[in-house]
């Protein structure tokens, strides 16, 4: 029992040392979250390179959202690399002029492949990464150029949101995007954004070629980009002004694919870089943000192995004794179902909840205060929390068991 | 930008450590507390168990006469009986909770030998008033690792309860823990030939062990009433 008391309260500590580092750094910066400045007079040129394998059903939409999109058009040139698709993707991708398709004859299997061809086909020093099915607000180039004002950036992601989210699981998903870019954000102030999604992200050419291009062999490539920027010792900024609109599994079947490819990509990539953790040299790449990460699987995994335990363990041996009063035609006492003295685990357990709520209502109250973002229900943080939360470290031992067992199917 | 962020680290290893230890100080505060709390009862209770001792040395040594004598006693030793019971389930409940200090394993060892030392007296007094009372000894396991053992435990504490509860002062209710090291519960465990838990021994002749339905328990009981 000392072992289990001992495991509970380290992992509390952990989690509480997070949750005020995060807290700290939003109520200093919460002025800073939503203040991005959009462009006037920097233009840089951009090479939007989209890599894309039998997206013929939403390529066309994302295209004519690329004409759309404020930024000088003698400043933007547009290359579709196809992927080996199938289905009609080239077709339809050679009805847009002004887009150079760049064809694989077979498909690499790897997202990583395609995006390096449109890197070596692009003409610009800025080369924007995006994905097939993403439907970036109008505004959202004009958001993210003026970080690369600054030489050291090497760089800029977005803020992603579902779009129309429907079903249930969409809608938790929708408010899941929400604290993810906001929990980017504050990593933004220290230099630790570690993940430059797919949907959208701008890099500066160079610092791409100088750091090798995207690993052709990792399943989250988006991940292993960012951590080598940073360790290269560029920085990665995170804009939430620019809103680029994303399509989300509806089925739990789907999501759980996702996040299983999500996860297992995020080990391969921590486990090619753990050798740098806690090394000052890379400054917060070593000292911060490979430990964060490994923390978060830790705290995942035997946290929920804990809290499952102990809720399992008195949930079995209440469900026991109330059959055994009913067998034994005995009375069963209103003691006998309560099963929370007030100890330590529920006072920590209750403290790190109600912190936790808070912020996360004081940050969807922000969002909904931006005009940029659809408002959406505070309450949803409460399915979020209870529901969607337990899903997480299932889909992660899920994740451990594929890798190990060398399946890496995508 | 980054250089003046960077005191966030220390200042959220401050906060941490400052919440963290108040937890543990209110936690660790609990638990004593609720040490203190037994450490407090138990001189109460000790002082009552001097008392019942030199009551059964004096009706173990003296002609009684006055019938009154035997229904004090009996009413002082049933309602000792009862506050014995319901601090040995305090005890235990806290010993559950407590993540700290497990310091109560010993006051709940000696509220055994006051338990034990209790169901002599109780049985002394029976012969020498001719109670009519019903001894009760209700023997289980405090560290059992066994899932079956200890639902079955549980639900014997309460359905002795509510047993008591029917019962009133027809019945001494003596619940005794079997691996505390205690040998002169070893001796009777031995004596009676007890091996399933939880196990009852009903006016020091009929012993059921294992789980029993109430009515099962109510029927033996009243061949004795």
């Amino acid at each position: 029992m000392y072992l289990l008391t001992g495991i509970y309260l380290t992992l509390i500590f952990i989690s509480m040392y997070f949750l005020f580092l995060f807290s700290l750094l939003f109520f200093r910066n919460r002025k800073e979250m939503f203040n991005d400045k959009k462009s006037t007079d920097f233009f840089p040129r951009i090479s939007i390179v989209m890599p894309a394998y039998n997206e013929g059903k939403n390529i066309g939409r994302t295209l004519r959202k690329i004409r759309e999109l404020e930024y000088p058009k003698d400043k933007l040139e547009v290359i579709v690399v196809d992927d080996g698709s199938t289905d009609r993707t080239s077709e339809i991708v050679k009805k847009f002029k002004e887009v150079r398709i760049i064809r694989h004859e077979k498909n690499s299997g790897y997202a990583a492949i395609p995006i390096n061809t449109g890197i070596d086909a692009a003409k610009n020093e800025i080369v924007a990464i995006m994905n097939a099915d993403s439907y970036p607000e109008k505004e959202a180039l004009l958001y993210m150029v003026p970080y690369f004002k600054d030489k050291k950036t090497g760089a800029v992601t977005g803020a992603y949101l579902a779009k129309d989210p429907k079903t249930f699981l969409q809608k938790l998903q929708n408010f899941e995007y929400r604290i993810i870019a906001w929990n980017r954000k504050l990593l933004h102030f220290l230099n630790a954004v570690y993940v430059t999604p797919g949907p959208l992200s701008l890099y500066r050419k160079s610092v791409l070629l100088e750091v090798g291009k995207f690993d052709e062999k990792n399943l989250t490539e988006d991940i292993e980009i960012a951590w080598r920027i940073l360790k290269y010792n560029y920085s990665v900024k995170m804009c939430l002004s620019a809103i680029t609109y994303v399509e989300t599994p509806d089925t739990l079947r789907k999501w759980w694919k996702q996040r299983t490819r999500w996860n297992i990509g995020g080990m391969q990539t921590l486990g090619k870089y753990k050798r740098f953790m806690f090394s000052r040299k890379y400054d917060m790449f070593g000292v911060f943000v490979i430990p964060l990460f490994l923390s978060f699987m830790i705290i995942s995994v035997f946290g929920f192995s804990v809290i499952s335990y102990i809720f399992t363990s008195k949930g079995l041996f209440l469900e026991s004794t109330i059959i055994k009063h009913i067998a034994t035609s005995s009375k069963i006492f209103p003691g006998e179902l309560n099963i929370l003295l007030p100890e330590m685990f529920v006072f920590f357990g209750l403290l790190m909840l109600i912190i936790g709520i808070a912020l996360f209502y004081i940050a969807i109250k922000d969002f909904n205060k931006y005009s940029k973002y659809t408002k959406i229900a505070s309450i949803s943080g409460a399915a979020y929390n209870l529901v969607y939360h337990i899903l997480f470290p299932l889909v992660f031992l899920h994740s451990i068991i594929r890798l190990v067992k060398k399946d890496r199917r995508w | 930008m980054v250089k003046s962020q960077k005191d966030v680290f220390w200042k959220a290893a401050i906060l941490t450590i400052a919440v963290f230890s108040l937890g543990m100080f209110i936690g660790y505060s609990f638990e004593r507390g609720r040490v203190f709390e037994i450490e407090e009862d138990y001189n109460i209770m000790k002082l009552r168990q001097i008392d019942a001792n030199l009551q059964t040395l004096y009706y173990n040594n003296m002609v009684i006469q006055d019938s009154k004598f035997c229904e004090v006693a009996i009413d002082e030793n049933i309602k000792f009986a009862d506050e014995l019971y319901e601090e040995g389930v305090k005890i235990e409940r806290y010993l559950n909770a407590n993540k700290i200090t497990k310091d109560l394993l010993i006051n709940q060892k000696e509220y055994i030998l006051f338990k034990t030392q209790f169901w002599l007296n109780a049985i002394s007094l029976k012969k020498k008033c001719y109670a009519d009372y019903v001894n009760v000894v209700y023997f289980y396991k405090q560290k059992s690792e066994d899932f079956d053992v200890n639902t079955d435990q549980n639900v014997m504490s309460g359905m002795l309860f509510e047993i008591k509860q029917g019962y009133g002062p027809e019945i001494m209710l003596i619940p005794l823990a079997v691996d505390l090291n205690i040998s002169t519960i070893d001796i009777v465990v031995n004596q009676y030939n007890i091996t399933e838990y939880p196990a009852l021994l009903i006016n020091e002749e009929t012993v059921m062990q294992g789980l029993h339905n109430k009515n099962e328990i109510i029927e033996e009981i009243d061949k004795f009433l």
